[in-house]
């Protein structure tokens, strides 16, 4: 709990961060200027190389010295300096995050490291085809400038932003796939149905790798960590060339023609979303009581208390912390499984929950496990031990036990009066009830 | 002047039509022929009513058809993509590769376990398209022909509940509490009261009737001390099922106790004293 916060405070500190940027050569200053001025233009320190440069390096004496590496060098072999696919592993586990964009001459640094990452590029020279949607002014003719829909992409705002005012989107470069290992695997934009990825200049696709829905544009994922990373088959998906393009897909579906490209509102979606600015949530408070209290019991909840748990969300939103609005976020009350999944009812970023605890003793956690696709896993464990009925708490006074009562009573009085009847009694022998009786008889 | 005429050339291939003939689609047995009693054909651009279902994975998926080039009715071969596309409900698909045999048909014919390998672990129920596509072709086909339902052979994939990512809501769990158990009714219980108080009455009516007395008494000071003492014992013991705690009632009964033993000690002697005096 403590370290989460500990690790959100140092997120909220460094959000001018430092972000180094890797191109094929320093050209990429020019072809992808507009990209990389709305980065510095939020606030981010841009440092641009070239991938082989010599001096290349993520860690100085142990730091970071950058917080997010973009990769748009599609064709690197070998990274320059320190830096290599398991340099880059490590800077992820460190909680950098990254960005790949590759393309059809894809080298064997980007692979390495999409493997790395449970994601797998097509072969070098191959791209991602799609006879069914290509952009009929740009292509080349052989049908590898696609044209991206809103329903390719993931359903995810925090990602891709507002999919209802998308502009198509154009995509040129390879395919890859998400491993079949990668259970935190994103499908940022999947390939449409007709798609495939192949060598364009075969004359007969024989037997394709990637094909149909599980190509994959965009592939994503958030590591546990919450580092961020995302790779993509096309750094043209981010140049000015397709920034400022007009889109005309072949498709008759598509209604726009000549439409200026979405591109830009793409590329800032998933750019903020890797360079944390979106989707990132902490907790600022947790308490948990006794209906009509306000502090936790000093030591435990009896059985079946009435208990009040409170979460106080926040969520960073343009660079500042404020209140969390999702209404989706559950409790659990835990021993081993769960005992009780209620929905906390969000009031302006403080969720609250009220419920009976179970009538079950042991050591009990609130916990709430708040994973959703876009947004930092959330994760807080609040213990607490649940202790049974003291003996004094049960019910004392039962109706049907009377009885019970009863005789137990009436053996105690009985006690007392035998025992003065048989202390004090004295007993006439001559004049007992017997005698007595028969003496007056002889009366009458 | 030559560049014109290749871009012309380029432009004359790019806009060739092609359209689709005799397609036939039929599960088969192992050794089963492909014979038109066996398949059935689906005329270009309908949709199959048949759902094609396959049981077993020793069962052959067949499909063949012929592409022809609309201009001339010329058998087609330029098209790089020749797929049947099978798409599940969930949006998971697979693909398969159709292809062309020394008649210039297209065809894909193999058994459901070797057509797995392409099924990425899928079975059950599948939406049939074919998908024809190519750089000269100017309108590609995707055609969804027909219901698949094919028991393909699949692995299943069981995932730790560790390692199990979960983006969703889960259900809502409520807690069963215990349920008390029945009880008798307040009548029969009221009554077992007055049954088992009617002995203690018996018991002071039967003694009034033989007629008791308390001629032994001694006269001292200790004996209502004893019996004010044991009546207080069983005074507190009531007091103790009403509101007291054990330790509360344990304190009091030290000190009601170790008065009425005193007390009672000094009774029971003089009683003793009185009767070894009687006997001599």
């Amino acid at each position: 709990m403590k370290w989460l916060i500990v690790l959100l405070v140092i997120l909220q500190n460094t959000l001018a961060d430092r972000v180094l940027v890797l191109g094929e050569t320093a050209a990429i200053k020019d072809t992808h200027s507009v990209y990389l001025n709305s980065i510095t233009a939020r606030g981010h320190e841009l440092t641009i190389r070239a991938a082989d440069d010599a001096n290349l390096a993520l860690f100085k004496h142990g730091e970071l010295i950058f917080e997010h590496l973009i990769v748009l060098a599609p064709g690197v072999q070998v990274f320059g300096g320190s830096l290599s696919s398991s340099e880059i592993s490590k800077f992820v586990d460190a909680g950098g995050n990254v960005l790949v964009a590759a393309g059809s001459n894809i080298g064997d640094a980007i692979r390495e490291l999409a493997v790395e990452n449970g994601f797998e590029f097509d072969a070098p020279g191959t791209a991602v085809i799609d006879h069914h949607n290509y952009d009929t002014s740009l292509d080349s003719g052989d049908h590898t400038t696609l044209v991206i829909n809103k329903n390719q992409l993931i359903n995810a705002q925090l990602i891709v932003g507002d999919a209802s005012k998308l502009k198509p989107v154009l995509f040129r470069g390879i395919g890859l796939v998400a491993g079949r290992q990668n259970r935190l695997a994103l499908s940022i934009i999947k390939g449409t149905t007709t798609s495939y990825s192949f060598d364009p200049k075969a004359q007969r696709v024989t037997n394709p790798v990637i094909a149909g829905t599980r190509t994959l544009l965009v592939g994503g994922l958030q590591a546990r960590n919450n580092a961020r990373i995302v790779f993509t088959g096309s750094a043209d998906l981010f140049s000015n060339a397709f920034f400022g393009a007009k889109v005309n897909s072949a498709n008759p579906s598509v209604q726009d023609k000549n439409a200026q490209s979405g591109n830009a509102a793409l590329a800032d979606a998933i750019t903020k979303w890797v360079l944390k600015e979106n989707g990132v949530i902490r907790v600022k408070k947790v308490n948990h009581h006794l209906v009509g209290e306000t502090q936790p019991p000093p030591q435990e909840y009896t059985i079946t208390d009435d208990v009040v748990y409170t979460i106080e969300i926040e969520e960073l939103k343009n660079g500042k912390w404020v209140p969390f609005q999702g209404k989706d976020v559950q409790l659990e009350f835990v021993r081993i499984d769960p005992f009780v999944r209620t929905v906390l009812q969000n009031k302006n970023g403080v969720l609250t929950a009220n419920f009976k605890l179970p009538d079950v003793y042991g050591v009990f956690k609130f916990l709430v496990d708040y994973r959703r696709v876009g947004y930092t896993h959330l994760y807080d464990v609040q213990q607490m031990s649940v202790r049974p009925l003291w003996h004094t708490q049960y019910e004392r006074f039962i109706r049907s036990a009377y009885p019970y009562y009863a005789s137990s009573f009436s053996m105690m009085i009985g006690l007392v009066l035998f025992s003065i009847v048989y202390l004090y009694h004295k007993e006439d022998r001559t004049t007992g009830v017997a005698t007595k009786k028969s003496e007056d008889k002889k009366k009458q | 002047m030559s560049l014109l005429i290749l871009s012309i050339l380029f432009i004359a291939t790019a806009s060739q039509e092609i359209a689709v003939q005799n397609f036939r689609v039929g599960i088969l047995a192992k050794d089963q022929e492909a014979t038109n009693e066996h398949l059935k054909t689906i005329p270009a651009f309908s949709k199959s009513s048949e759902l094609f279902s396959a049981s077993d994975a020793g069962q052959r998926l067949y499909i063949s058809f012929n592409l022809l080039n609309k201009a001339d009715n010329s058998k087609f071969s330029g098209a790089q993509q020749v797929f049947l596309h099978f798409a599940q409900e969930s949006g998971e698909d697979a693909v398969l590769v159709a292809n062309p045999q020394a008649s210039g048909e297209y065809l894909y014919d193999a058994t459901l376990r070797v057509a797995s390998k392409q099924f990425n672990n899928l079975a059950g129920k599948f939406k049939g398209s074919l998908i024809i596509g190519g750089n000269t072709i100017k309108t590609p086909i995707n055609w969804y022909f027909a219901d698949f339902q094919l028991a393909l052979p699949t692995i299943p994939i069981i995932t730790p509940k560790s390692q199990q990512i979960n983006y969703s809501q889960l259900p809502e769990i409520q807690h069963e509490f215990r349920q008390p158990e029945k009880r008798p009714s307040a009548v029969i219980s009221d009554f077992f009261t007055l049954v088992v108080l009617t002995p203690l009455l018996f018991l002071v009516g039967a003694w009034l009737k033989i007629g008791i007395n308390f001629g032994n008494a001694p006269a001292s000071i200790w004996v209502p001390i004893f019996h004010a003492g044991l009546a207080g014992i069983v005074g507190l013991f009531f007091v103790f099922w009403l509101q007291l705690d054990m330790f509360e009632t344990l304190k009091y009964l030290a000190i009601l106790g170790f008065v009425t033993f005193v007390a009672g000690n000094r009774v029971l002697r003089q009683l003793a004293a009185a009767s070894k005096s009687k006997s001599e």
